[in-house]
């Protein structure tokens, strides 16, 4: 923990936290906001983040104290899983309360500014589940020894934590930044961490399939979805089916740990799958593989190829970008007329109509 | 349409990917000129965001269509990594609705099919419709009523932004979930950036979801409530 952070005790309360500096986030996830700290405080580098209302409250803040606790903690025990998780995640620094007592927040780190990208943004794990040419076609090139390097990270987090007996639940393409840089990662959303099981929220492409609907998650399925993000970063490859065939296609030395990922997204048993800590030595190329006896794969995903480029079209509206790779003329089909904007033709009518009469005018005039 | 619903027995884990096909619907009209510039930035920064994000631009697919006096698909339904880089819109005309119901009606037949020619589960589609005034012509009702005719089967959820001279009883008319009206005295600068700010969060929110998920209220604006007969989703989704 940083000289700021010790600073600041394991409990406060929100007004000692005084009025919130710069919102970094709004109505995501579990929180209503997302707040660095300001004045004494800005200089700690922490976050306040702000929960919802919540029906488990109570269990939320003992968990949360149990985290904080462990962070704060100086003894041998846990010292190594201490040094990952503190390095590499948003552990929780300290409980946010009102003036009763209640649970509204927790202090958080803040990512370092090597995770956000040149527009500063977070760098999400997400822009890395893609495939070389996806990434190419951003300018990002990332080899296989250095996505392999970035999944080394995620899956020591995991393992520190089912090591601690915490369930996370919220691997997912949103929870971890990566920095491209010295292939380090940065788990975010690490305060919503649970002793034993969690409430299993539904997150879409990440559902365990074994795991019910109204079952909590539980070291089983955080076993999974870091699986599945591993194995989604290391293939390139975002659906599930796909990303099976590919573990399943390549060879042990050119992705390590391709194995033990098909064991534990695809082991007919969910209590056979391997633990993140084997996931870990395999990556490092260790055979440490158990027999596990897996599902029949199902069907690729084969999706017809989409248009070369989606169409950007030229109308009297808008101007092409430039670059653009292919621009066309508005087709019939494409541009709807307005109904009944016959404005112009009534006036031409109109005009005639008056030139008319002026002429009928001069002919009679003429002829008397 | 069904809503996208994974299968059953042996077919368990033959998960097709989910798409939202989303239509952006921007009034060009020429009161919209003073705000041209404010426009054209926030849709790059929506643009830019999405296309940030692979996870909301895989799930939620989407169709710019730009109106005045006619209506114009700008770009056809795609994954927007696949779009570079956004049009720059120019305003002028007037603001004739039925022109864009009419191209919404046939656009979306033509895109669902596609989108399940690609092999998605495809969701129902959703139109965030922005605008900041009264119509100009007199039928667009009647357009309206077909794009939301509950017996298509493609009737999309309608979301729309009003803000400048928008009018609440007519914004209640075209919308299907929940409409938003700009509160008096709000720039309008502010109330574009809130509108399309408050549609690109709908679609992270859904991406994370896997269904359509809608704000219940956008900062600088007042909701407004679709006509009984016109909603696209349960009431009791809404409160």
């Amino acid at each position: 923990m940083s000289g700021g952070e010790q600073l600041i005790p394991p409990v406060i309360t929100r007004a000692k936290l005084g009025q919130p500096g710069k919102t970094v986030a709004r109505d995501s996830g579990e929180s209503v906001g997302i707040y660095r700290l300001s004045g004494d405080l800005a200089r700690s580098g922490l976050l306040f983040k702000e929960y919802k209302k919540t029906s488990v409250q109570n269990t939320r803040a003992a968990a949360l104290e149990q985290l904080i606790a462990f962070g704060r903690a100086n003894g041998a025990a846990g010292k190594a899983e201490r040094a990952v998780l503190l390095a590499a995640t948003s552990w929780p620094v300290s409980k946010v309360t009102d003036e009763r007592g209640e649970l509204i927040g927790c202090l958080i780190p803040e990512a370092d500014k090597k995770f956000r990208s040149d527009t500063g943004q977070l760098r999400e794990i997400d822009t890395l589940a893609q495939t070389d040419e996806r990434l190419a076609a951003r300018g990002i090139s990332v080899s296989a020894d250095e996505r392999l390097a970035i999944c080394r990270g995620i899956v020591q987090v995991a393992a520190a934590l089912e090591r601690r007996g915490l369930v996370y639940s919220d691997w997912n393409y949103a929870n971890a930044l990566w920095c491209p840089a010295d292939c380090s990662v940065f788990v975010i959303d690490i305060d919503g961490c649970r002793p034993g099981q969690g409430p299993n929220i539904f997150q879409n492409d990440w559902e365990d399939p074994l795991t019910g609907d109204g079952r909590p998650s539980d070291t089983y399925t955080d076993r999974y979805r870091v699986a599945l993000l591993t194995a989604r970063c290391l293939t390139g490859q975002r659906e599930v089916p796909n990303v099976l065939h590919s573990l399943n296609d390549a060879a042990d030395d050119a992705m390590p740990g391709r194995a033990t990922l098909l064991d534990m997204l695809w082991a007919a048993d969910r209590s056979a799958r391997p633990s993140s800590r084997i996931l870990r030595a395999a990556l490092d190329g260790a055979n440490v593989r158990f027999p596990v006896q897996r599902m029949p794969l199902p069907a690729r995903v084969e999706k017809r190829a989409a248009k070369p480029t989606p169409t950007v079209k030229q109308t009297n509206l808008t101007i092409a970008p430039k670059g653009a790779a292919r621009q066309r003329a508005a087709q019939p089909a494409d541009k709807q007329p307005a109904k009944k904007d016959r404005g112009p033709l009534v006036m031409v009518c109109a005009m005639v109509a008056v030139l008319t009469i002026v002429l009928i005018v001069i002919i009679i005039a003429a002829t008397h | 349409m069904a809503m996208a619903q994974e299968p059953d027995g042996d077919e368990r884990y033959v998960l097709k990917p989910k798409c939202l096909p989303t239509y952006l619907v921007v009034d060009a009209s020429n009161s919209m000129t003073p705000h041209q510039r404010v426009l054209n930035e926030t849709l790059s920064h929506v643009h830019a965001s999405i296309r940030d994000h692979p996870r909301v631009s895989e799930f939620a697919h989407v169709s710019l269509i730009v109106f005045s006096t006619e209506a114009h698909l700008v770009i056809e339904m795609a994954n927007l990594e696949d779009v570079p880089l956004m049009p720059e819109i120019r305003c002028s005309g007037l603001t004739n609705y039925g022109a864009v119901f009419d191209l919404l009606r046939s656009r979306i037949d033509i895109d669902v099919d596609e989108l399940n020619d690609l092999g998605m589960a495809v969701l129902r589609p959703v139109v965030f419709l922005l605008t900041d005034g009264l119509p100009s012509d007199k039928d667009w009702q009647s357009s309206f009523l077909r794009l939301a005719d509950h017996q298509w089967r493609r009737h999309p959820h309608v979301i729309t932004y009003g803000f400048g001279q928008a009018d609440q009883d007519v914004l209640s008319k075209i919308t299907t979930v929940v409409g938003f009206i700009a509160e008096p005295g709000t720039d309008h600068r502010s109330a574009l950036m809130e509108a399309l700010g408050s549609m690109l969060s709908s679609l992270v929110a859904s991406s994370e979801k896997g269904r359509v998920v809608f704000n219940k209220s956008v900062p600088g604006y007042r909701p407004v409530e679709p006509d009984q007969d016109l909603l696209s989703v349960p009431r009791e989704y809404l409160e």
